[in-house]
Formats: structure tokens, C-alpha cells, sequence
């Protein structure tokens, strides 16, 4: 058995396997970007495509302006308040705009939904990582 | 399909929405996000860390327009004592439903007094991380703003 790893805090320290992992199962994650010198997070729907985090946004939007070729944060969690227990994944790197035509259609066939309404046009955006981390809240008991 | 949204939990009851934004999420009004906000608990904590967005995850409580968490010494700790702005998101979806809404709120952060601290103390503020070290952090809330899915 391996020991567990702990930050400071005493949080487990998840590799980045796992946090892949994590991340490829989630739905939902949340986009982290400073707007104006602000900081600022929107929830997003997400996907893992090649390795990367994806998501739509609408061109042309306040969203797409201020988080275009710019660093961005998107994180994913998942949290048991009663039982103390939770876990949670953040990727910090740049979003891209995909604008080849076959990489956007293999991205259309992906199943991630969309909360726009259908008939607002949709542009896919890609998460070009240079770090993931993850932490786990290690049960009291242990 | 409407009725089943009411046997929810009240974070799945439908919102007053006031207008739309541009993707076509509905607005929730200002007093709606403060109720949503008084009865989170876990919210993610948004900081300009050199200039780069950062998402960490807390356990809160909202007491007289200040969000309250507990951290250990970090970029939390170090925001707050430089008086940074900073936000806090809290969401709840339904994806089978295709519902749900996220509010975000904005302000500056600060170190709790220690009268206020002392006060906080014997709130229910548990820090994710149990340790004895950790600090009581504000986050006055000066900003809010809500979307949510319809």
C-alpha cells in the first residue's frame, strides 16, 4: 500500500490519473477568469476531448471575450457535507478556440449538453492545460 | 413535466426570473441570490493569483451580507490580508431535468477581527481541512448576480 500524499492542509494530494479520471466523469465543471482585473466563475457544462477539457460558448459573447487565448481555471468537485467527505480538480491553462472544421465536427458528436437555448449558435472551446491538480478530503476517521 | 420540479428540494423550485442574458439563461434578482446564498454551504472561491484565476472550494456561511470560511495560511489567507477582490459561486443542476442556476458573488476579502472571529467560532464554519491553525476569512459581499436554466 502507498502512503497517502498530504498538502499542508492535510488534504490528500491526487495524482494526475486520477484527476483525469475525475475530470472525465464530471458534467459539470466551472470556468475561473479574470475579467477586468476581477475574478469571476460561471459554471459550464464540459467533455474531455484528446486529453483536453471542452466546452461551448456563444461567439461573440461577453464570456468568449474575456476568456479567448487567455488563462482560465476550470474546476469540478464533488462534495458529501454530511459524511465530510469530497473531492475537487482544477486545470489552469489557456482557452483556445477550435476552429478546424473536422476537429469541430468530431467535437459536435461528443455529448455535451448545452444550457443555451438551441437556436443561439455555439463555438467550441478547448482547455490547453499546464497544470491539473487535485485534492481529496481524507476521512476523519482515518 | 413542471410538477415533478415541485416535489424537489427547494434548490430545485423554479426561481423568479427577472428578464434574460445573452445565451438565453434567466437573470435571478438580487434578493432571490441572497436567499440562495444563506442556505449554500459549499461554494468555490474565486482569487487573482499573480494575475492568474483560481477556483478553491469552501465550506461557508452568509452572516449580514459576508460570506465566512474558515483557511489554513495559503493564497486564501494571503488574499485576504492584502484586501483582494474575490468571488464566490454557488450552482445546483439537475441534467436530467435541465434545470438548475448558479449565483455569483463579489466583493473584497478580509481578515475577521478577532471580536468577530470569537463569533464565528460558535458558528458551524468547518473548514474542509481539520486543522486547529486555520483562520476566519470575509468575503463582503458587494456584487451578486444569478442565471438560471429554464
Amino acid at each position: 500500500m502507498t502512503e497517502l500524499q498530504l498538502d499542508h492542509a492535510g488534504l490528500e494530494i491526487l495524482n494526475p490519473a486520477e484527476c483525469r479520471e475525475l475530470l472525465a466523469s464530471t458534467a459539470v465543471g466551472r470556468i475561473a477568469f479574470i475579467d477586468r482585473g476581477d475574478p469571476v466563475i460561471l459554471p459550464v457544462t464540459i467533455g474531455m476531448w484528446e486529453g483536453a477539457v471542452v466546452f461551448t460558448t456563444a461567439p461573440g459573447s461577453k464570456l468568449e471575450a474575456a476568456i479567448m487565448n487567455r488563462p482560465v481555471a476550470i474546476e469540478v468537485d464533488d462534495w458529501d457535507a454530511e459524511r465530510h467527505v469530497g473531492w475537487s480538480v482544477l486545470v489552469k491553462g489557456m482557452a483556445m478556440i477550435v476552429d478546424d472544421g473536422r476537429e469541430i465536427d468530431s467535437l459536435d458528436r461528443l455529448s455535451v449538453k448545452s444550457w443555451s437555448r438551441p437556436e443561439i449558435p455555439k463555438a467550441w472551446v478547448r482547455i490547453v492545460a499546464n497544470e491539473i491538480t487535485g485534492r481529496r478530503v481524507v476521512p476523519i476517521s482515518r | 413535466m413542471n410538477g415533478a420540479a415541485q416535489h424537489g428540494t427547494w434548490s430545485s423550485l423554479p426561481l423568479p426570473i427577472d428578464g434574460s442574458d445573452e445565451h438565453g439563461l434567466g437573470l435571478i434578482d438580487e434578493a432571490t441570490c441572497v436567499r440562495l446564498l444563506s442556505h449554500g454551504h459549499i461554494g468555490r472561491l474565486g482569487l487573482s493569483v499573480g494575475s492568474l484565476p483560481v477556483v478553491l472550494p469552501v465550506n461557508y456561511l452568509l452572516q449580514d451580507h459576508t460570506i465566512v470560511f474558515r483557511s489554513e495560511d495559503g493564497d486564501k489567507t494571503r488574499a485576504a490580508e492584502l484586501g483582494s477582490v474575490a468571488c464566490l459561486e454557488i450552482d445546483h443542476f439537475d441534467l436530467f431535468e435541465h434545470s438548475g442556476w448558479s449565483v455569483l458573488a463579489t466583493g473584497r476579502l478580509s481578515i475577521a477581527p478577532n471580536d468577530r472571529a470569537a463569533v464565528y467560532d460558535r458558528l458551524p464554519v468547518v473548514p474542509w481541512a481539520l486543522q486547529q491553525s486555520s483562520r476566519f476569512v470575509e468575503l463582503s459581499v458587494e456584487l451578486v448576480s444569478g442565471r438560471s436554466i429554464r
